[in-house]
């Protein structure tokens, strides 16, 4: 065969090959394009759950709800001053 | 056997010439057509084809969240789904029952629901419902109506609601900032929308994500000097007092005395951000910045200051205020009562009209102008806040003796809240002004050097006498510390004069008074109650609230201990 010919035979085998390449690149990309989304998804899912659950527990922990649990129901109260005890670290006097 | 003809008509040979060409000719047709398909009409086709299918969907950016001083978030973005539809498409292929049970989910009427899509057939989008919450747009995705789709938006909330209303204000349903910190910073916390291109088919639903224009950028969290703690008990006080007193608002500040950072803000009547209808008709004003009001008996110490720095007094320096009447000009100043010689100290602790008027006329002209100018007031504190009043004093000191004696005493300039307590805190400091600010930026604000620290030391002795035993405001007193403080009751200026009954109760206080920590700043807005001075009105808020701030910063009390009945241990180390 004349060189020119084995040239153009080998250039007609490439462009098969490339072509082969580019259909299994295309339906790579299309499976990694899948789980990134549904990663997307399972993200925004996630997102979504953490401000559900941040948003929960402000409520949970509002001030108010916090002091009249534990005014009613715990009893609390602030002691009186004749009911302190004032601890004084007597720095720098009293050192053993 | 049939005849076999002679002859074979031998069609003439162009035929055969025309039959080849016409086929020949064919292809060639089909291969014009689709390069004028392709090549020459290509594009516009495309683009008619990318017109019908191809959409770029904007990705809403999550907006920053607003964290206080210990981090606690204030300002939530949480995502939130809006069902929208293609009003043609769902007209022309839902079926009645999918139209009725889409209504009931979305808590429409049938009617209503179709009525609505038909005004609106020509277009391509139209918001059915915005804000629902993922769980139940899902429910109204399973019925799985032509033409219906979910876009995701980002709602704002606040856990804390009505306690930090004021200070962040609120963002609109596009999540824009419409007032207070969400306004001021809205190009900081609003994130940048990014877009994608999808293939949609002809009922709307998207097949294939083609490619991403843009990542969306999230907004940027914003971390508030508030504390969190301190504005609720803030809040809970500065209520309770307005509605013990039957006032019509009021308003709180609390300022780090040393850094100048804004620790709580608090005013009253509040609003609920959570709820939009809640925000009408001025409830969501700051007052404690955009309000000015005269301040009265509030500036006293700033005129003895003034005294001070003349170096013809000292706080033990007499003031005669006999027979509590003085007339300047045509104007008469007035004491509550005859309180007869006082010192200087007395002047405060009793809060003389006279005695303050006196020591201003006695004083040259401008003294008393020029410190409160020195103060801050007048200008804008730089805090940054929309809508933030800069107060009033007037451009040049007045010759005139009654105004001269009237400024003395707080009448002729307006105030806001904040710039009462950043004078204030200038007393608390040892004489630096502080900056205050609301973001806590790590930088430290400058503090500028208005009075000497002897000055504020000897101001600070004097204020602490308000609070004791035959001060003004008794109420104000915390036990264990000492607490230095001012009382004002001023009339309200109505079109004409001063209205008789309408007063302003202000406590401007600081606590510890020998090593102060904490400045707050109550005003109380026309108490209609029994008691409208300034003492039993705005002072049990400033024990409450500045009572606990102590105690939640673990601030070594500094009065004598044993008085107030509380046991010391002592120890090493």
């Amino acid at each position: 065969m004349s060189r020119p010919g084995l040239l153009v035979g080998l250039l007609a085998l490439a462009v098969m090959g490339s072509a082969i390449a580019v259909v299994e690149v295309k339906h790579q990309s299309r499976s990694l394009f899948l789980t990134l989304e549904s990663l997307r998804d399972s993200r925004d899912e996630l997102n979504t759950a953490w401000s559900r659950l941040r948003l929960e527990q402000g409520a949970l922990a509002m001030h108010s709800r916090v002091e009249r649990i534990a005014r009613d129901s715990i009893g609390l109260r602030q002691p009186a001053p004749e009911r302190t005890t004032m601890l004084r670290l007597d720095v720098g006097e009293a050192r053993p | 056997m049939s005849r076999r003809p002679e002859t074979v008509d031998t069609p003439p040979a162009w035929r055969r010439g025309v039959v080849l060409v016409l086929l020949l000719a064919l292809p060639l047709v089909l291969m014009a057509r689709a390069v004028s398909l392709q090549l020459l009409e290509g594009d516009f086709l495309q683009g008619q084809g990318d017109q019908r299918h191809l959409r770029v969907e904007s990705l809403p950016a999550h907006r920053g969240t607003i964290h206080d001083r210990h981090g606690e978030p204030l300002a939530i973005s949480a995502p939130v789904d809006s069902v929208w539809a293609d009003p043609g498409v769902t007209l022309d292929e839902a079926d009645p029952a999918q139209m009725q049970a889409l209504a009931g989910q979305l808590g429409l009427d049938a009617a209503t629901l179709r009525a609505d899509l038909e005004a609106r057939r020509s277009r391509e989008f139209f918001y059915l419902r915005r804000h629902v919450d993922p769980a139940h747009a899902n429910d109204v995705m399973s019925l799985e109506v032509p033409g219906v789709a979910l876009q995701r938006e980002y709602r704002r909330f606040y856990p804390a609601g009505e306690v930090t209303g004021h200070v962040l204000g609120f963002t609109d349903i596009d999540d824009r900032g419409q007032e207070g910190l969400e306004l001021a910073y809205e190009d900081w916390l609003s994130g940048e929308p990014g877009a994608k291109r999808v293939l949609r088919d002809r009922l709307g639903r998207n097949i294939e994500d083609v490619e991403r224009l843009r990542e969306p950028a999230p907004g940027r969290d914003l971390h508030l000097t508030i504390d969190k703690r301190l504005q609720y008990i803030a809040y809970r006080e500065l209520k309770a007092a307005v509605e013990r007193n039957d006032a019509l608002g009021g308003s709180l500040v609390l300022l780090d005395v040393t850094t100048g950072d804004i620790l709580a803000m608090v005013n009253q009547p509040s609003f609920n951000p959570n709820r939009r209808q809640d925000i009408t008709g001025g409830r969501y004003r700051n007052r404690a910045v955009t309000d000015i009001y005269e301040p009265g008996s509030v500036m006293k110490p700033f005129t003895v200051l003034a005294a001070l720095r003349s170096g013809r007094y000292t706080p033990d320096t007499p003031v005669e205020t006999e027979p509590g009447v003085m007339r300047v000009g045509t104007h008469t100043v007035r004491d509550v009562r005859n309180f007869g010689e006082l010192t200087v100290t007395g002047v405060l602790r009793k809060s003389s009209n006279v005695g303050a008027a006196r020591i201003a006329l006695d004083l040259e002209g401008g003294r008393v102008w020029q410190v409160f100018n020195e103060m801050g007031l007048g200008r804008p504190t730089g805090v940054a806040f929309p809508g933030e009043a800069a107060g009033f004093v007037s451009a040049m000191p007045s010759e005139r003796p009654v105004e001269r004696a009237t400024l003395a005493f707080g009448y002729g300039l307006s105030v806001t809240n904040l710039q009462l307590a950043r004078a204030y805190a200038a007393i608390a400091a040892d004489g630096m002004l502080p900056a205050p600010g609301l973001l806590s930026d790590g930088g430290r604000r400058s503090a500028e050097r208005v009075m000497s620290a002897e000055h504020a030391r000897q101001l600070r002795e004097m204020l602490a006498e308000v609070t004791r035993s035959g001060g003004t405001a008794t109420q104000a007193a915390i036990p264990g510390y000492q607490v230095a403080g001012k009382t004002g009751t001023s009339r309200k200026a109505v079109a004409g004069g001063y209205a008789d009954s309408r007063y302003i109760s202000t406590f401007a206080g600081m606590a510890p008074a020998t090593d102060p920590r904490f400045v707050a700043v109550i005003t109380i807005d026309e108490p209609r109650g029994e008691d409208y001075y300034a003492g039993p009105v705005a002072g049990p808020v400033f024990r409450a609230v500045v009572g606990d701030a102590l105690r939640l910063y673990n601030v070594t009390p500094d009065a004598p201990v044993e008085e107030e009945g509380m046991t010391v241990a002592r120890g090493a180390p």
